[in-house]
């Protein structure tokens, strides 16, 4: 008798469970219900929004709906997110950048948003970056530019994409720890900014690893890069922090949905796009960017935003980088 | 005997039926794309990217490029038609070639452009092929204050445009430049002049700004005319389809001058292919026996700006394949591309990846002679267009500039950018302030800007080094050049004035 109960209840118990994944998926399909837009704060050509399509086109087949991709690069990213900022926090409209426009834009001017209006999802990918010279530049380490540097007041000039740029702030950085040496910043903005290296205008250039493919065609040494670790690609190029300077950057990939969209629908497409990022095309991709493949899942990516967001701050004051006043 | 192997392997490549069917389908979007005003090559390639991430890699660039040249060939189609540019590149198409259309000339209008654009291109190709690698070192020489120079010659050219009264030219060229002051200060980082709106911080976009000066402001003042005579005259007489013999005979020099001016600038970084249409346009009107003609219709001002855009858009290729320097936003989308699939440009491209890069310049070879197929049988029917009744074609030109300057950024700011530059626009026109000279100095004044701080940086507050250097200080001898010759016919003036009151 006890074994039949036994094994009605194994029935009930198997019963149940069958109910419960035919029910999984049926909650599942609650979101998405329709197609969901995604703004990408980045140029049509930036490595966000092309490893961004990639990924989407996997999480799409994952998650049953499409995605409605469109692109604004207003303002560094900020113009995208002054306008995900407003937009119904319901799951069906995300934000995807840098995460410059998180961190770092409204610490230096006004923005119609503040990084705390946005809950992250998670970072997918790293930009890395670094100080680059000529190849035939006389300097093999960051040490011995450094020492020319101080020797040699007003000599050196380096470009930057922009003023108030991570990269920008490294310089600063280690002028401050140096005890302040004449090196003349020549932001340089827009996507040719590699000529005033290449032919030499400037001595070297603070910048995104996307000069990385003119160092592997023989044309521009790397003296060091401003990752917490050493970059895959280069494993040769050591890190600030190696080279005595305790100053890191790492700009993140973020995916992010305005404040107040629920909890699980954060939780569903962290995870389907966390999977996605197996897809070899993605990590290729990456990897000849001049990217790294890298994953928090979104309370880590929160936290780790979170940090980011005191440190630039701190050191944006520190450095006394040009600041936008409060409005009255 | 290398050499022909190469083009050899390249005309393989692309004579395969499917690098054929997508450099036909590149080249096909291309014209659409580029006589659709607003969207350009940038947000065609951007669409289209993602479709290419499981083509072979030729193909890819083979379509992407075609779409690029592509869109220089239907660009001025609008431009002549309606007198709304198509492209950025051809805002100075629209001088000569609406005038043209209004006089029932725009089938030759429209055919000039075309052989012009396929001459060009052809020639800008050989250009790409045989000097790639000089050209591309030498574009490294243009540092900041090399490009201060061109930009300041840029400026001093500017008063060649002017149409009737150089004052106002002048006036115009400084609201131009006040406009281009607007958005990040470079080395600052911080706002200028966007009175908190958050979309101005890259400062206003040029398409919607275009399409308003010239296409709305233009259907502003036909609907303030109201059934005037012109279009009549375009209803009544639409006389020849194709160019004649005298009009090749005038457009055969400005092609060639197109040409040169084109390629040259269109290898320099940032708006080389805008800024050449606006200096060959300039050049012609100088050099020409009839200065007064420009603006009423004369070839020479569609066939050397259009000829000038194709140019550029082959020599911009130059610093992307030799030396991964993407020049544009178009470039930088197919750097992109190419990265997608794993392949770096740059001075290896062509040693690692050889049926790329020759099969890429086969097909443009390929794809000009295609987009003159395309385009001269489509004249008869843009023609046609004209004959549309003026009631029911302005509320679709209207329809078509606001969908083309929303799709730019899928902004509706871009909307009120476009409207108000068309109030704006036809009060200019009223006023007869002419909008080129404007557009010119937003053009350069932004980027003057840049190259003329970032060279004082660079000197540390020197002004020496526009002269120390060997190029800056050339072309700024010539740019003073130019300003001198043109302050001599005042001079003359004057001198034959005071005598005859002497007398």
């Amino acid at each position: 008798m006890k074994n039949r109960v036994g094994l009605r209840g194994i029935i009930l118990l198997v019963c149940c469970l069958l109910l419960f994944s035919a029910m999984t998926p049926s909650f599942a399909q609650e979101y998405p219900t329709k197609p969901i837009n995604l703004l990408v704060a980045n140029t049509p050509a930036g490595s966000v929004n092309v490893s961004l399509r990639i990924l989407a086109g996997h999480v799409e087949k994952r998650i049953g709906q499409p995605f409605v991709i469109s692109n604004n690069n207003g303002g560094g990213g900020s113009v995208a997110f002054g306008i995900a900022a407003k937009q119904k926090p319901d799951g069906y409209n995300l934000v995807a950048g840098a995460s410059t426009p998180l961190v770092r834009i409204p610490q230096l001017r006004q923005v119609p948003y503040k990084y705390e209006d946005f809950i992250p999802i998670l970072h997918y990918g790293t930009m890395e970056s670094g100080l680059f010279v000529r190849a035939d530049a006389p300097w093999k380490t960051l040490k011995e530019f450094v020492e020319y540097a101080k020797k040699n007041p007003g000599k050196v000039t380096y470009g930057v994409s922009g003023t108030g740029t991570p990269q920008h702030l490294a310089m600063e950085f280690i002028s401050k720890q140096e005890g302040g040496i004449q090196w003349i910043l020549v932001p340089m903005p827009g996507e040719d900014n590699s000529i005033p290296l290449l032919g030499g205008h400037v001595t070297a250039a603070s910048i995104g690893s996307v000069y990385t493919h003119h160092v592997t065609a023989g044309s521009l040494r790397m003296l060091a890069t401003h990752g917490e670790r050493r970059m895959k690609t280069f494993p040769d190029v050591p890190t600030f922090r190696e080279c005595g300077y305790d100053f890191i950057n790492e700009t993140v990939m973020v995916v992010a949905a305005p404040k107040g969209t629920p909890l699980p629908i954060i939780q569903k497409l962290d995870d389907a796009f966390h999977r996605a990022m197996d897809d070899a095309e993605f990590v290729k991709y990456m990897g000849t960017a001049g990217n790294v493949v890298s994953y928090r899942n979104y309370g880590d990516t929160k936290k780790y935003l979170d940090d980011a967001y005191i440190r630039l701050g701190k050191m944006i004051k520190e450095l006394k980088i040009p600041m936008e006043s409060e409005k009255k | 005997m290398g050499f022909f192997h190469n083009i050899l392997l390249g005309f393989q490549v692309v004579l395969d039926p499917t690098n054929l069917l997508f450099c036909f389908i590149g080249v096909l979007v291309g014209t659409l794309v580029g006589v659709l005003p607003g969207i350009g090559p940038v947000g065609a390639i951007a669409l289209l990217l993602p479709a290419t991430f499981k083509a072979p890699p030729a193909s890819t660039l083979i379509m992407l490029a075609g779409i690029y040249y592509g869109t220089q060939y239907g660009g001025s189609t609008t431009s002549i038609l309606v007198n709304i540019p198509g492209e950025a590149t051809s805002i100075m198409t629209c001088l000569d070639g609406y005038q043209m259309a209004r006089q029932g000339r725009a089938g030759p209008a429209l055919g000039i452009a075309a052989w012009g654009s396929f001459i060009a291109g052809t020639l800008s190709i050989i250009g790409l092929m045989f000097v790639a690698n000089f050209l591309a070192s030498a574009a490294l020489r243009f540092g900041p204050p090399e490009y201060f120079a061109l930009l300041l010659t840029g400026l001093v050219i500017l008063t060649y445009l002017a149409q009737h009264s150089m004052l106002k030219a002048l006036m115009m060229a400084v609201v131009g430049l006040l406009l281009g002051n607007v958005g990040l200060d470079m080395m600052t980082s911080l706002p200028r002049f966007t009175f908190g709106i958050d979309e101005l911080v890259d400062g206003v976009n040029i398409i919607p700004m275009a399409m308003g000066l010239f296409g709305i402001s233009e259907v502003l003042s036909n609907i303030d005319r109201k059934v005037d005579s012109p279009r009549e005259v375009l209803t009544t007489r639409i006389s020849n389809l194709w160019p004649s013999l005298r009009d090749w005979k005038d457009a055969k020099w400005p092609i060639l001058r197109g040409t040169g001016v084109g390629f040259c600038l269109g290898m320099l970084p940032g708006a080389g292919a805008i800024l050449s249409t606006f200096i060959s346009y300039a050049i012609e009107k100088r050099i020409s026996r009839h200065p007064e003609r420009f603006g009423k219709g004369a070839i020479e001002g569609v066939a050397a700006p259009e000829s000038a855009n194709n140019a550029a858009s082959g020599a911009a290729m130059v610093p992307l394949l030799s030396l991964g320097i993407p020049t544009n936003m178009t470039m930088a989308l197919l750097f992109a591309a190419l990265i997608i699939h794993g392949i770096q440009p740059g001075p290896l491209l062509i040693k690692n990846h050889p049926e790329v890069f020759w099969g890429l310049i086969a097909s443009m070879y390929l794809g000009n002679v295609l987009l003159l197929l395309l385009n001269l049988p489509l004249i008869g029917i843009w023609v046609k267009v004209l004959r549309i009744p003026t009631q029911i074609l302005f509320p679709l030109i209207l329809l078509f500039c606001l969908i083309g300057a929303y799709s730019v950024n899928s902004s509706g700011f871009d909307l009120v950018v476009m409207t108000l530059f068309g109030a704006v626009g036809y009060l200019m026109r009223r006023f007869r302030y002419e909008a080129a000279p404007l557009i010119l100095a937003f053009v350069i004044g932004p980027r003057l800007e840049k190259a003329l701080r970032q060279s004082l940086l660079i000197s540390q507050g020197s002004f020496s080094i526009f002269i120390n250097r060997p190029i800056s200080g050339i072309v700024l001898g010539v740019a003073f050049l130019l300003l001198l010759l043109n302050f001599l016919p005042y001079v003359k003036n004057r001198r034959q004035k005071l005598k005859e009151a002497e007398s």
